[in-house]
């Protein structure tokens, strides 16, 4: 390895519902790498390569992550890299930035997360079209009714009512209070969020539609100590894995066993021995609420069937020994490609110590996720550490 | 300039709209099956090197990465794993309520999505109650097949 990859800057712009966003994809994106590069400190001209984010198909062009890079104020000749890997790619975005930097290849690299949920008129349809097709898609399901058969599962195996799994919506909601960049907060209505979409999910365990768009910067960590201010978050280690693609390739829909898999990877490679107690912040993409007790059973912060109990003793609320979704989580704000990276994002200011919402004193090390696909058969990792400067 | 000067800087939406088609091929597994369909029968495929049956039908395994041209009948029965019970569905779907499920297909090793039906859903609880993880379930055939996954209508209850 050349050298450590280092997150020095993050731009994230408010989250609203799509009709009220006024500003164009790129006139947003530049809003927010703006952001990204003075909260960094570094020089615009210094950047050598850019890594936009896309989902094939979401947007009303098919190559709108090329269509923003023009628009971003980089010097002639940047690398400029569009990364489109569905639900994942957010996430990715970060990864693959640490990838090029840890070989040499980048030394300065502008991550960008545009606004990919805000253009359909109906984000449901245009999700249909990355679900299953021709052998499952047929049979009634939208992403909702394909998400909603892992909480159907987890309820059944450990017997929780329908109360237990919004529960922890809640929980979010009332983070997002906190956070300014939400769209959602504990303003929901309760009549609302009890709607029956498809059981066990009911409308306040689901995500909104939000815009916004968020940027980041990750470069060597040798120039990050010369450049810039803020406390060195290093990428400690990072992971992708993908499961069978059709929902029916599940053995099992009350865990999510490839993110076992992940998570054993990237704490060997990250030296995390016991998660619960090397881990001081974690962010998940939990789309539907009860995905969260599920995650945080993959990712080995509870035992099977623990995922409840921490959240019910208030270890993964603000003040606990393990908070889980601080900024509030997907159910928040769920802006596409921006909504995948914003959990690398917020854990990565909660290690500088300048949470966007509610900081955990002294944390240093954090573990963010992002998912896709209408049966979550994809999932990225990022594990990050505050290093001395 | 115009007294419209105090408009003329909101924001504007325009409409965008596609009208695009695709043709997609299926290939010999899922081919394979949906012709099996088409005929009442349900085609799963064998894996030679560690017995597994893949049911849709596929042409390697998941397991030992081994090519797979072994094809097996199964009886259309088998227990429901997991389901959901739709209340509000989405434009295309049928009319809600309505419920899909992952059954476990006697002598399969992998689950088949489907329909649920023959249970009365409006009483959300009474539903939740029996349409759950162990039901035994037997497919009913569409009138009209024409190799899709619809050619089975839905998968019923077996009656005890």
């Amino acid at each position: 390895m050349r050298d450590h990859a280092a997150i020095t800057g993050v731009g994230i712009t408010p989250a609203t519902s799509p009709r009220r966003q006024p500003l164009a994809k790129n006139e947003l994106c530049r809003a927010a790498v703006d952001l990204a590069i003075e909260h960094a400190g570094i020089d615009r001209e210094d950047i050598d390569t850019v890594i936009i984010g896309d989902i094939a198909g979401f947007e009303a062009s098919s190559v709108t992550a090329m269509t923003i890079a023009p628009y971003l104020g980089l010097k002639p000749y940047t690398k400029v890299i569009a990364l489109s890997t569905g639900g994942t790619s957010g996430g990715h975005l970060v990864n693959y930035a640490a990838s090029l930097v840890n070989g040499g290849f980048a030394e300065r690299v502008l991550c960008v997360a545009p606004n990919t949920f805000d253009g359909p008129v109906d984000l449901g349809l245009v999700i249909n079209t990355n679900s299953p097709m021709i052998m499952e898609q047929p049979l009634g399901m939208s992403a909702l009714h394909m998400g909603a058969f892992f909480p159907a599962a987890y309820q059944e195996k450990y017997g929780l009512s329908d109360d237990d799994l919004m529960a922890v919506a809640a929980k979010n909601r009332e983070n997002a209070d906190h956070n300014p960049y939400a769209h959602i907060t504990s303003a929901m209505p309760e009549e609302q969020a009890q709607r029956m979409i498809s059981t066990p999910i009911r409308l306040g365990m689901s995500c909104p539609v939000s815009s916004a768009a968020i940027a980041m910067i990750v470069q060597s960590e040798t120039t990050a100590r010369e450049e810039t201010d803020n406390p060195i978050v290093r990428v400690a280690a990072h992971g992708s894995i993908s499961d069978g693609y059709l929902g029916g390739k599940r053995r099992d829909f009350s865990r999510f066993e490839v993110v076992e898999l992940l998570a054993r990877r990237l704490y060997r490679h990250g030296g995390v021995v016991e998660p619960r107690e090397d881990i001081d912040v974690v962010e998940l993409f939990v789309p539907f609420s009860p995905m969260e007790y599920m995650l945080s059973e993959s990712f080995g912060l509870a035992g099977p069937g623990g995922g409840f109990e921490i959240f019910k003793d208030g270890s993964t609320a603000y003040g606990g020994d393990i908070p889980i979704n601080l900024s509030g989580g997907p159910q928040c704000a769920n802006p596409g490609v921006a909504g995948q990276i914003a959990p690398i994002a917020h854990v990565a200011l909660q290690l500088m110590g300048q949470a966007a919402a509610r900081q955990v004193e002294g944390a240093k090390r954090g573990l963010a996720h992002s998912s896709g696909g209408t049966f979550f058969q994809f999932h990225t990792a990022t594990l990050m550490e505050r290093v001395d400067s | 300039m115009t007294s419209n000067d105090s408009t003329t800087t909101e924001p504007l939406i325009h409409d965008v709209h596609w009208s695009i088609d695709y043709r997609v091929k299926l290939g010999r597994a899922w081919s394979g099956f949906m012709r099996g369909l088409e005929q009442k029968k349900l085609l799963g495929t064998k894996c030679a090197e560690c017995d597994r049956v893949y049911l849709p039908a596929q042409d390697y395994c998941e397991a030992c990465y081994a090519k797979i041209d072994e094809w097996v009948e199964l009886e259309p029965v088998g227990t429901l794993d997991t389901a959901t019970i739709v209340y509000q569905g989405f434009d295309g779907s049928p009319d809600a309520p309505y419920a899909v499920g992952a059954i476990a297909i006697d002598g399969t090793d992998s689950l088949l999505m489907h329909f649920i039906g023959g249970v009365e859903l409006h009483d959300m609880e009474a539903a939740r109650a029996r349409v759950k993880k162990g039901l035994r379930v037997r497919a009913v055939w569409s009138e009209n097949r024409t190799a899709e996954i619809t050619d089975i209508s839905h998968f019923e209850p077996i009656e005890d």
